[in-house]
C-alpha cells in the first residue's frame, strides 16, 4: 500500500517545501499527492477574464494570466522536490468548487473549456514529473441532467489523447453537488455508474487508462455507505483519499477528529470493511489540510508522526489478515472480548494453537473452546510461530514478549470487524441446523 | 388530480376518531396513512420493554379499530396505507421481545391492515449491517421477515412496502437499508416472482432521501412502477424532522435545500398514480393546537400544487 499525504495537508509553504519534506521523511512518509490547484485553476482563469472584461481594461492595464510565469514557479517547486528526492507518483489536477455559481450557460461552457485546457497542460507536466496517476474531477458545472456522461466522455477521452506515456493512469473521482447550499450526491457518486463509465472509457481507448479515486470525505457528505461504494467499483479503485468532515461541510480533517460523544461522526467501519473485502493495496492518501492549518506552524511538525501512525493504522485494519498469514502457527495473547472476536472472525481460517493471559487464575481453563495458558508457554512455540496480541495493552504486552526474546509479534484489533457478535442470530442458525 | 393523504397521528384520536377524520377531510385530504406504529412506540422498544397492545387477539383489535374504520368511512377518508410498528427486530433484545414483534405484532398488523381494507403496509427493513458485516447479509434477514409475512400478504391482498431508511454514526445520519434503488428493484422483483403476486413494493421517503443526499429523480425513475406509496416530508439535511416541504433554506439566496423539483419530475416521469401522502405529524405538535386545521389545509394545498405539477 502506498501511504502518502495530500500536498496541501502537510506542506504549508508549498513554494518552499524543503523543511516540510524533511519533516515528513523523518517520520517515514515518503511521498505526497502533488496538487496542481496550488499553481493554477480553470476557475481562477475564468474569474480573471470576467474581471478584466467588467473593468474594461486593455493593453498593459490587464493583470495577465502568464503561463510562462506559472511554469517558472511550478518548476522551482518541483525542483525542490527533486532535490529532496521526493518526487510524487500521483497528482491531482485543479478542482472547481462544486458550489460555483456563474451567471449564464456561456460562462459554464467557457469554464469547462478552460478546465480541459488546464487539464491537458497539467497532464503533460505530470508525465514530465514522472507522475503515473492523475486524479481528475469530472465536469459538472452547467451540465443538465442527462448531459453528464456525454460531456465527461468527451472530456476524459480528450485528456487521454494528450497522454504520451502508456502507463499514465487517469483517475475519475466522486464528488458532491450543491443544491442551494445542501451538498448532495453528484457526478460519479453512484459506484455502479462510475464503474460503467470507467469501463466504457477504457473500451474506447483500448487500454486500462482509466481508474478511480475514492474520496471518502465526499461520500460522507452524502451519507453514503462506502462499503457498498467500494464493492460496486471493485478493482477500479486505485487511490483512496482519507479525510474526515462533519457530514455537512467540505472540511478536510484528520480521521477520528470530528468526534461527538466519544465517537467519530464518520462511518469508518464501512470504509475499512469495503477496502478489506477488496484487499485494497493502492494509494492511501491522507488529506488533512484543515486540521494542519488550524495548528500553528510551530505545532504542525508534531502532527506528522500522528499522520504516519494514522496511515499505518488504516493499513493494519485493511490488511488485518496479513499478520496472520505471515506466520506458520499462531498463539494469541489475551483471553477476553478481543480474543472472542478474533475467534469469531478469523478463528476458523487462522486457528490459534492456544491463547495466554497474565491472569494465573485463567491458566488451564478454556475460553471459547481455546486453551488458556501461562505466557511462559510461548517460549515453546514451534518455529515460524507468531504471537498475536488480542488485548488493548498492546505496548505493555509487546514489551513483555520482547523481554522474553519473542520477536514474531502481530497486533489484532477488533474496532472495525468484518462482523460483530449477534448472539440471537447465531442461536437461530444453530436451531435451523 | 392525484389523491392527497396524510398521517393520522396527532389528528385522529382514539377517543373520537370520526372527528379526526373529519378534520382531515375538511382540510382537503381524501386519503389517510393510518399510524398503526403509534400503538407501539419505538422508543419503548429500544428500551427493550414489551407492550401489551398487540397482545390482544385479532377480533379484539378489530373491535378496537371499528370506530376508526367507521369514522374514516363517515368522513369520506380512504385508508390507503399504514405503517407497521417498528423496529420489528431489536438486535440486542432477547427472544421474548423479538418473538413478540415477529409472531404477534407483524401478523396482527397485517390483519388490522386488511380490516381497514388498506392495500399497502409500510415496513422498516432490519438494521443489522453493523453486526452482520454487509448490507447484503442485512437484506437476507429482512427477506426472511418478508417471506414470513408473504402468505398473509398474498391471502389478504396487501402489498408490503419497504422504505429507504437511515442509520446514525456518532450522531451523523448515513444511508441505511433500502437506499439503493437498483438493488431494491431487483429484490422486489425476485420476491414477487417467487410468490406470483405483488407481495412487495416500495415506499419512497423524501425526508430520509434528503438526509443522505439521494438524487430523488434518479431514485424514483429507477423504482418505476414498484413505487407504491410515499412519505413526503422535509428537513434541514441534518435531522429527520418531518416538516412541511419547501421550508428549509441554507444560503442567503433563500432557496429550498430539498430537490422538490426532482421529486416532482421523477413522479411525473414514471406516471405515478398513487397518493401524495405527507408524513408530517410532527408539524402538528410544533404549531399551536389552534392552528392545526390551518396547517393541515396548507399541507393539503402543497399536495394539490404538486399534483398539478405532476
Amino acid at each position: 500500500m502506498k501511504k502518502i499525504c495530500a500536498m496541501a495537508s502537510s506542506i504549508f509553504c508549498f513554494d518552499k517545501p524543503a523543511q516540510s519534506i524533511k519533516e515528513l521523511k523523518a517520520v517515514g512518509i515518503d511521498s505526497v499527492m502533488f496538487d496542481y490547484s496550488l499553481f493554477c485553476s480553470a476557475e481562477g482563469l475564468l474569474y480573471q477574464r470576467e474581471w478584466v472584461k467588467e473593468a474594461g481594461l486593455t493593453g498593459d492595464e490587464k493583470p495577465k494570466w502568464k503561463p510562462e510565469k506559472i511554469e517558472r514557479y511550478y518548476r522551482k517547486v518541483t525542483e525542490a522536490f527533486r532535490e529532496q528526492d521526493f518526487l510524487p507518483s500521483i497528482a491531482r489536477l485543479p478542482f472547481t468548487n462544486v458550489q460555483i455559481h456563474l451567471e449564464d450557460l456561456s460562462q459554464y461552457e467557457e469554464l469547462n473549456r478552460l478546465t480541459l485546457r488546464v487539464g491537458r497542460d497539467c497532464i503533460g507536466a505530470c508525465e514530465e514529473l514522472g507522475c503515473k496517476y492523475v486524479i481528475i474531477q469530472p465536469l459538472f458545472a452547467g451540465l443538465a441532467r442527462g448531459q453528464e456522461w456525454e460531456a465527461n466522455r468527451e472530456f476524459y477521452l480528450a485528456l487521454a489523447g494528450t497522454c504520451r506515456k502508456a502507463d499514465t493512469k487517469l483517475l475519475l473521482i466522486n464528488q458532491c453537488k450543491d443544491w442551494n447550499g445542501h451538498l448532495v450526491r453528484g457526478v460519479c457518486s453512484d459506484g455502479a455508474q462510475a464503474a460503467s463509465w470507467i469501463d466504457e472509457l477504457n473500451r474506447a481507448v483500448g487500454t486500462e487508462r482509466f481508474g478511480f479515486c475514492l474520496d471518502v470525505g465526499e461520500c460522507n457528505l452524502c451519507g453514503q455507505n462506502m462499503q457498498n461504494m467500494v464493492s460496486a467499483l471493485g478493482g477500479r479503485v486505485q487511490a483512496v483519499i482519507l479525510a474526515e468532515n462533519d457530514g455537512h461541510r467540505q472540511a478536510k480533517l484528520l480521521p477520528f477528529t470530528n468526534a461527538y460523544r466519544r465517537s467519530s461522526t464518520m462511518d469508518w467501519l464501512s470504509v475499512i470493511r469495503g477496502l478489506r473485502e477488496l484487499s485494497y493495496d493502492g494509494y492511501l492518501i491522507l488529506e488533512t489540510v484543515d486540521t494542519t492549518v488550524a495548528f500553528s506552524p510551530l505545532l504542525q511538525p508534531y502532527l506528522y508522526p500522528l499522520y504516519k501512525a494514522v496511515l499505518d493504522y488504516f493499513e493494519m485494519q485493511v490488511h488485518m489478515e496479513r499478520d496472520l498469514k505471515r506466520f506458520g502457527h499462531i498463539a494469541l495473547f489475551g483471553a477476553g472480548n478481543m480474543c472472542r472476536n478474533y475467534l469469531k472472525c478469523y478463528g476458523e481460517k487462522y486457528p490459534p494453537l492456544f491463547t495466554c493471559d497474565n491472569n494465573p487464575k485463567l491458566w488451564g481453563t478454556e475460553f471459547e473452546g481455546l486453551a488458556v495458558k501461562d505466557p511462559e508457554e510461548l517460549r515453546n512455540l514451534p518455529e515460524n510461530s507468531g504471537v498475536i496480541i488480542c488485548n488493548i495493552f498492546y505496548r505493555e504486552i509487546e514489551a513483555q514478549l520482547r523481554s522474553m526474546g519473542i520477536t514474531n509479534i502481530g497486533y489484532f484489533n477488533d474496532e472495525y470487524m468484518p462482523s460483530f457478535y449477534f448472539d440471537r442470530l447465531k442461536r437461530e442458525e444453530m436451531d435451523e441446523e | 388530480m392525484l389523491h392527497i393523504g396524510v398521517q393520522t397521528k396527532n389528528v385522529v384520536m382514539d377517543t373520537n376518531p370520526e372527528e379526526g377524520f373529519g378534520i382531515l377531510k375538511c382540510a382537503g385530504f381524501s386519503h389517510g396513512d393510518f399510524s398503526l406504529n403509534s400503538y407501539l412506540e419505538n422508543t419503548s422498544l429500544y428500551r427493550t420493554g414489551l407492550h401489551s397492545f398487540f397482545g390482544q387477539s385479532v377480533p379484539e383489535l378489530e373491535a378496537y379499530f371499528t370506530p376508526h374504520k367507521k369514522g374514516a368511512q363517515m368522513a369520506g377518508i380512504t385508508i390507503n396505507q399504514m405503517h407497521m410498528p417498528y423496529p420489528i427486530y431489536v438486535p440486542k433484545a432477547g427472544p421474548k421481545l423479538n418473538d413478540y414483534l415477529w409472531k404477534e405484532v407483524a401478523p396482527k398488523s397485517m390483519a388490522v391492515c386488511a380490516f381497514f381494507g388498506c392495500p399497502y403496509i409500510v415496513v422498516h427493513g432490519f438494521k443489522l449491517a453493523y453486526f452482520l458485516g454487509s448490507e447484503e447479509r442485512e437484506w437476507q434477514q429482512t427477506a426472511k421477515f418478508i417471506d414470513f409475512l408473504a402468505p398473509y400478504a398474498k391471502e389478504m391482498g396487501i402489498t408490503i412496502c419497504i422504505e429507504n431508511l437511515y442509520e446514525a454514526v456518532g450522531g451523523h445520519i448515513v444511508e441505511g437499508p433500502c437506499c439503493d434503488a437498483a438493488k431494491a428493484v431487483e429484490r422486489i422483483e425476485h420476491i414477487n416472482d417467487k410468490y406470483h403476486a405483488e407481495i412487495l413494493g416500495f415506499c419512497f421517503d423524501t425526508g430520509h432521501a434528503n438526509l443522505v443526499g439521494i438524487d430523488m429523480e434518479s431514485f424514483i425513475t429507477t423504482m418505476g412502477s414498484h413505487l407504491k406509496v410515499l412519505h413526503i416530508h422535509d428537513n434541514d439535511g441534518i435531522s429527520d424532522l418531518h416538516q412541511i416541504p419547501y421550508t428549509f433554506t441554507k444560503t442567503r439566496g433563500n432557496l429550498c435545500t430539498t430537490d422538490w423539483e426532482g421529486f416532482i419530475r421523477g413522479l411525473k416521469g414514471i406516471g405515478f398514480q398513487g397518493t401524495l401522502n405527507f408524513e408530517t405529524a410532527p408539524v402538528l405538535s410544533a404549531f399551536p393546537q389552534a392552528m392545526k386545521r390551518d396547517v393541515l389545509a396548507f399541507i393539503a394545498r402543497i399536495g394539490e400544487y404538486m399534483s398539478g405539477c405532476i
